[in-house]
């Protein structure tokens, strides 16, 4: 099988929504010595977009997306100790996690997926996590942007006090701030003093490849 | 008219002498609290929903698993509690874990009982298991108890795919099981279906006149494909269920529903509980309406993130809604979601003062 053939595979495993054929042609890709940067880059993320596409299209939904990530991470596991340090260059670093009180996860799962695929470095805080947490984390990780989703109405002041948190700490002005999740809204995120509202997993992605210029 | 009879006139496709306005009714954790405020809104129009399973007497049936043996631990965790709960039975063991917040009614769930293949059988065997007795008496009592200041609802549950979803294995192992173990799915699925409908039957049986499938339906998650498949036949014969003993049937679908507005007048659902318009939802209430015509009664959910942009917002946006549904046939206003305590009382207090002044029918704005 050629290169192009390989990649292509990898491309439509991941639009497939296909995480053992994601595995099988991963495992090809490293047999025919493709790099395992091109096997991300020019197989998987492209199938990502295509995902994408779809869903802003109204073709795929959360549960297709969901498995996009499947498929994705299956990939990745096998070709990630292939990838040599600093091999793909990085489209930003973000610091993402579900506002104080709030479990929910899938939808933040879903843009840690999609960001990672996009090059970004992703680091994940996980679910109810409290102002103070995201503090620390830009303080220690010092992201490009900081992520916040939040699912019921009642977290939703938390994200608030985040930005507070965040300002109070001095270090506002070094980040870019994005805020989602079905209950917020545009004018909540500007009220709250957030950079950007990503109304699904794909537009906050894309705002997010905006602010860091597409690098 | 009193506020149970206005509320009525709607459910029968009459006219109200006001749009109805109501809140769930249930004092704590969350929804409306009991004291003067409360009550001085309730003396200007505001309905009390009872839905039973949340009230005192449980809903109108029990559920019994007489082969499979209950363990529950719980750790506190300041104002919250993790509880975890294992079911033993002859196939094996399976367990969840939840975590209650005294501020928030439902538990949220942080592991499913299905977290493996393995776990269906388990899960399987629990709802075959499963049988249900009536306990109409509480639906009795908490229909007595709100009396002429509301409307009292049986709650049926969720439907199969939706307990699937929210109680037995969330979406991120749904979405993995429907493409990588669809058979397995599938047979549970059917278990589950066919004890849906033991329990359709046992509250199509009860005093109540409206029934509700919990549901909590988004077009984001159950695409019209999968609504198609797994939601379009259970509701239609749940629907016919419960029509043929005189029920007057709802579900509860708070999420997007753009996507899914043709199909949803052909399941022959009577009313769209916490339909939840633009800017939370995606379908403008007037496509809605233009869509499933007079046969479908929308109970609109206040979007409640407004609530938090202040009283101005509150306001234009309770008038803005009554505009878009006047003259006003076939609609209800409510709030189906929690509000922060702190600006509950002027969230509620807001609302209320407008319906109060405009919301007399037919609508003049």
């Amino acid at each position: 099988m050629s290169k192009i053939e390989i990649l292509n595979r990898l491309r439509d495993s991941v639009e497939n929504l296909d995480v053992k054929g994601a595995e099988q042609a991963c495992g090809e890709a490293l047999d025919a010595r493709i790099p395992a940067y091109e096997a991300v880059t020019d197989g998987m993320a492209k199938g990502i977009n295509i995902v994408s596409e779809k869903f802003e299209a109204g073709e795929y939904f959360l549960l297709e997306l969901i498995m996009a990530g499947e498929a994705m991470k299956a990939g990745l596991k096998i070709l990630e100790p292939h990838l040599k340090v600093g091999e793909i260059e990085s489209s930003g670093r973000v610091v993402i996690g579900t506002a104080k009180d709030d479990l929910h996860d899938v939808g933040k799962n879903i843009v840690v997926a999609l960001l990672k695929s996009a090059g970004f470095n992703v680091v994940d805080l996980g679910v109810d996590v409290p102002p103070e947490k995201f503090v620390e984390a830009v303080e220690k990780e010092k992201p490009d942007i900081v992520g916040m989703s939040s699912l019921i109405t009642l977290s939703m002041p938390a994200m608030e006090a985040t930005i507070g948190a965040i300002e109070k700490a001095d270090l506002r002005k070094r980040i870019k701030v994005i805020v989602g999740g079905a209950p917020v809204t545009e004018e909540y995120a500007e009220k709250i003093g957030a950079d950007a509202f990503g109304k699904d997993a794909v537009e906050g992605v894309r705002i997010c490849k905006t602010w860091m210029g597409g690098r | 008219m009193n506020l149970r009879e206005n509320a009525m006139a709607v459910f029968h496709h009459e006219k109200p002498e006001r749009i109805p306005w109501w809140i769930y009714d249930w004092a704590f954790p969350s929804f409306l609290p009991r004291g003067s405020w409360e009550r001085e809104l309730r003396n200007k129009g505001l309905c009390l929903y009872g839905l039973d399973k949340f009230l005192a007497g449980g809903p109108s049936y029990t559920i019994e698993t007489p082969n499979v043996e209950v363990v529950q631990r719980s750790v506190a965790q300041g104002t919250k509690k993790v509880v975890t709960t294992t079911y033993n039975t002859p196939v094996g063991s399976v367990s969840k874990k939840e975590r209650l917040d005294l501020n928030y009614l439902n538990p949220w769930t942080m592991e499913f009982m299905i977290k493996d293949i393995s776990d269906y059988e388990v899960v399987k065997f629990i709802h075959e298991d499963t049988t249900y007795r009536p306990n109409y008496q509480a639906f009795e009592d908490a229909e007595r108890n709100v009396g002429d200041d509301g409307f009292c609802v049986a709650a049926v549950g969720y439907t199969p795919f939706h307990e699937a979803l929210f109680h037995i294995m969330g979406y991120q192992r749904v979405a993995i099981d429907l493409y990588t173990n669809p058979e397995e799915f599938e047979k549970l699925f059917r278990v589950v279906e066919k004890k849906f409908y033991e329990v359709c039957r046992m509250v199509a049986d009860s005093p109540a006149e409206i029934v509700q499938m919990g549901d909590n339906l988004n077009g984001r998650v159950t695409s019209p494909r999968l609504f198609e498949r797994f939601c379009m036949p259970i509701y239609r014969k749940a629907t016919q269920i419960f029509h043929q003993k005189g029920k007057i049937v709802m579900v509860h679908m708070d999420g997007a529903l753009d996507c899914l507005k043709e199909l949803i007048p052909k399941t022959g659902i009577d009313v769209v509980e916490a339909f939840t318009p633009p800017p939370v939802g995606d379908l403008p209430i007037s496509e809605a309406r233009a869509s499933w015509g007079d046969k479908i009664i929308i109970m609109i959910n206040f979007p409640e993130p407004v609530c938090l942009l202040g009283v101005d917002a509150i306001k234009k946006c309770t008038l803005e809604i009554l505009r878009s549904i006047a003259p006003g046939d076939g609609f209800m206003l409510s709030i189906t979601e929690d509000i922060p305590q702190n600006i509950l009382e002027e969230s509620m207090r807001t609302i209320t003062e407008v319906m109060w002044e405009h919301g007399k029918y037919p609508i003049k704005l």
